[in-house]
């Protein structure tokens, strides 16, 4: 980054304003890559400290929905286009791999995922392109209901969607001709080859899932993040700020719009279908509205339009509610639809007290950026993100 | 020289009003064009339709010769026409440097962006300002960033609305500097204001507007002395103080 080559005004003389306050200033920083590198090598080598298998299928689920809400985000939370029906792309994908792992079962795991993603990524053109003249509480509505006509489609289809039961015996991750090995290999070198083959299978299923997952969503989110953080991150944030005016500029909008549209979808499309391949099953749950909010309260919760935001908010979400929530109290198990109540609640105490969600602020912190002595082109070299 | 930008015709009807009529003239390259007139004479629908902003209903609207009527907005932008909008439009979350660098990303810009950007900034002499979030900016800076915003999509014509609004006169002065410093680089300008004291002194022609129609158009004391101006202004039987 070269701090020197923008601090160098032709009026070296002027007075360079500090960048006091500038709370919203510093949203657009981008978190120390020393954490950002930290965070992989921790859930890497988690297992390695924790043998407690129920609580690393949670971290699992949660690694799936990171990329469920970093999906989200690349959309609603870059360009304000607030999609209330992202479970429609999850399900399309998770539907679309268990469906050939049904009736073609000769489909190898990997090329199923594609076939997820490019189904995915059609529903997003098909839905984007009329919703690129929506805004607010109607594009809302309209992302709402197409989720909502996907499970009536299940019903309909019952046959072949098993309707209200789903589709069981979907091929695993351990079946797949490149996640299976890969998984295999991390397991080994994580946990160590005689720990690992001393293993039940169905505990060895457990770590070759959790790495599997693992893998997908880190090069998922680091794709993210390096477009979020770049140059079009910057473009699409314009587009969420003020359209009228990224038009004045000369941001070709339809492109810019649909391309998020059809990225988010793409990407939830292949979290969807890794999530069928991880759970051996797929039901209604994953295109129900329940996921779309749960998704869209984590990204809030965590800091939307940051992408790491979402995605760590993602993690303690899913582990508050899976692994604590329901073995702490007989209360959410008996009614589960307490859960998201008590996250909505969750979610209005964290936005009053930090309406930027957790994580961006928290970030910021810990990377010492809230030091004012920090220089103007320093800050600049920082913020702009858009080094070629 | 042949014109930069023709308007030929330009009608725009809303409904049963029309709001611009057959509205012709041609901007040449280098001019500094003046577009005054009462409140609703037409004057924004005009710079919307030059703009891309808005279709006319019929006529046409050229630059260099080339229809930018079937133009998609930021294709109108691509082939050099950029504008400002009289409320500021910043992109409030973003610094200013930012603000700045989206149109040079948009335009494909190559090399060191920031550079880019922050020559940019000087040249509107808002470079001290380059971190501050736009949010923060004055009244002043905000117009100075619009304008700044429109320079980085490398226009061969900018149209500026109202830039004057909202300003001390202090900060006119020097915004009107910095105006004079575009046209002497060679932006071709289009100017819509109602401070006519100050927008005389930058522009060397003048187009009058009223009930839609150009009732006047040349050299600016000339039009200001015109008495369809005059009447269209201050109703029969005075005159404008140009200074």
């Amino acid at each position: 980054m070269t701090s020197t080559t923008v601090a160098d005004p032709a009026e070296p003389a002027a007075p360079v304003a500090p960048p006091t306050g500038p709370s919203r200033l510093k949203r657009l920083l981008r978190p120390n890559p020393l954490i950002l590198l930290a965070l992989p090598f921790l859930l890497l080598y988690l297992p390695r400290f924790v043998d407690n298998t129920t609580l690393l299928q949670q971290v699992a689920v949660g690694t799936v929905f990171v990329m469920f809400a970093a999906s989200w985000d690349i959309l609603s939370g870059y360009t304000g286009q607030v999609n209330f029906g992202h479970a429609a792309f999850i399900g399309t994908g998770a539907y679309t791999v268990a469906l050939l792992s049904k009736y073609e079962p000769g489909v190898s795991n990997e090329l199923a995922l594609l076939a997820a993603v490019a189904v995915a990524a059609a529903l997003g053109l098909l839905i984007g392109v009329p919703c690129l003249r929506l805004k607010g509480p109607y594009l809302a509505l309209a992302t709402l209901s197409v989720a909502g006509a996907l499970v009536q489609l299940t019903f309909i289809y019952k046959s072949q969607t098993g309707g209200e039961d789903g589709i069981a015996g979907v091929k695993t991750v351990v079946d797949g001709a490149v996640s299976g090995p890969v998984g295999e290999a991390l397991s080994k070198l994580v946990l160590g080859p005689l720990t690992f083959g001393a293993l039940t299978p169905f505990n060895q299923y457990i770590y070759v899932s959790y790495f599997v997952t693992l893998v997908v969503m880190l090069l998922m989110v680091g794709g993210l993040m390096a477009l979020g953080y770049g140059k079009r991150g910057l473009v699409l944030r314009s587009i969420q700020q003020d359209e009228l005016a990224a038009e004045a500029a000369g941001v070709p909008l339809t492109r810019y719009k649909l391309g998020a549209f059809v990225l988010s979808a793409a990407c939830a499309g292949l979290a969807g279908g890794l999530y069928a391949q991880v759970q051996g099953t797929v039901a209604l749950n994953l295109l129900a509205v329940d996921l779309s909010l749960l998704i869209i309260i984590i990204a809030a919760f965590g800091g939307a339009g940051s992408i790491i935001g979402p995605a760590i908010g993602a993690y303690v979400v899913i582990l508050l509610q899976n692994y604590y929530l329901d073995r702490s109290t007989d209360l959410f198990l008996e009614h589960p639809e307490l859960k998201i109540g008590t996250f909505a609640l969750l979610l209005i105490v964290v936005l009053i007290v930090q309406p930027r969600g957790l994580v961006p602020p928290l970030l910021q912190k810990l990377s010492g950026r809230g030091s004012p002595s920090r220089s103007a082109g320093a800050t600049m070299a920082e913020s702009g993100g858009a080094q070629p | 020289m042949s014109a930069l930008l023709e308007a030929d015709a330009v009608t725009r009807r809303f409904g049963g009003l029309t709001a611009v009529n057959e509205v012709t003239f041609s901007v040449e390259q280098g001019a500094a064009v003046g577009l005054i007139g009462a409140n609703g004479a037409g004057k924004t629908t005009l710079f919307n339709c030059l703009t891309g902003f808005d279709k006319p209903t019929s006529g046409d609207v050229r630059l260099r010769g080339k229809s930018l009527l079937k133009m998609a907005r930021h294709k109108v932008v691509r082939a050099g026409v950029a504008r400002t909008f009289q409320i500021v439009k910043p992109f409030p979350d973003l610094p200013v440097l930012a603000n700045v660098m989206v149109p040079l990303i948009a335009g494909g810009t190559k090399g060191d962006l920031k550079a880019q950007a922050m020559a940019v900034l000087d040249r509107v002499g808002l470079a001290a300002r380059a971190a501050s979030p736009s949010s923060q900016l004055s009244e002043g800076d905000l117009k100075r960033l619009e304008m700044a915003r429109a320079l980085a999509t490398k226009p061969v014509l900018l149209l500026l609305d109202e830039p004057f609004a909202g300003l001390s006169v202090s900060e006119i002065g020097v915004l009107s500097d910095t105006i004079r410093q575009l046209r002497q680089d060679g932006t071709t300008l289009i100017v819509v204001e109602h401070k006519i004291g100050s927008l005389l002194q930058l522009v060397d022609r003048v187009v009058a507007m009223d009930q839609g129609a150009v009732i006047a158009d040349g050299e600016p004391q000339a039009v200001m002395r015109d008495p369809a101006v005059v009447t269209a202004y201050l109703g029969g039987g005075a005159h404008v103080d140009t200074q």
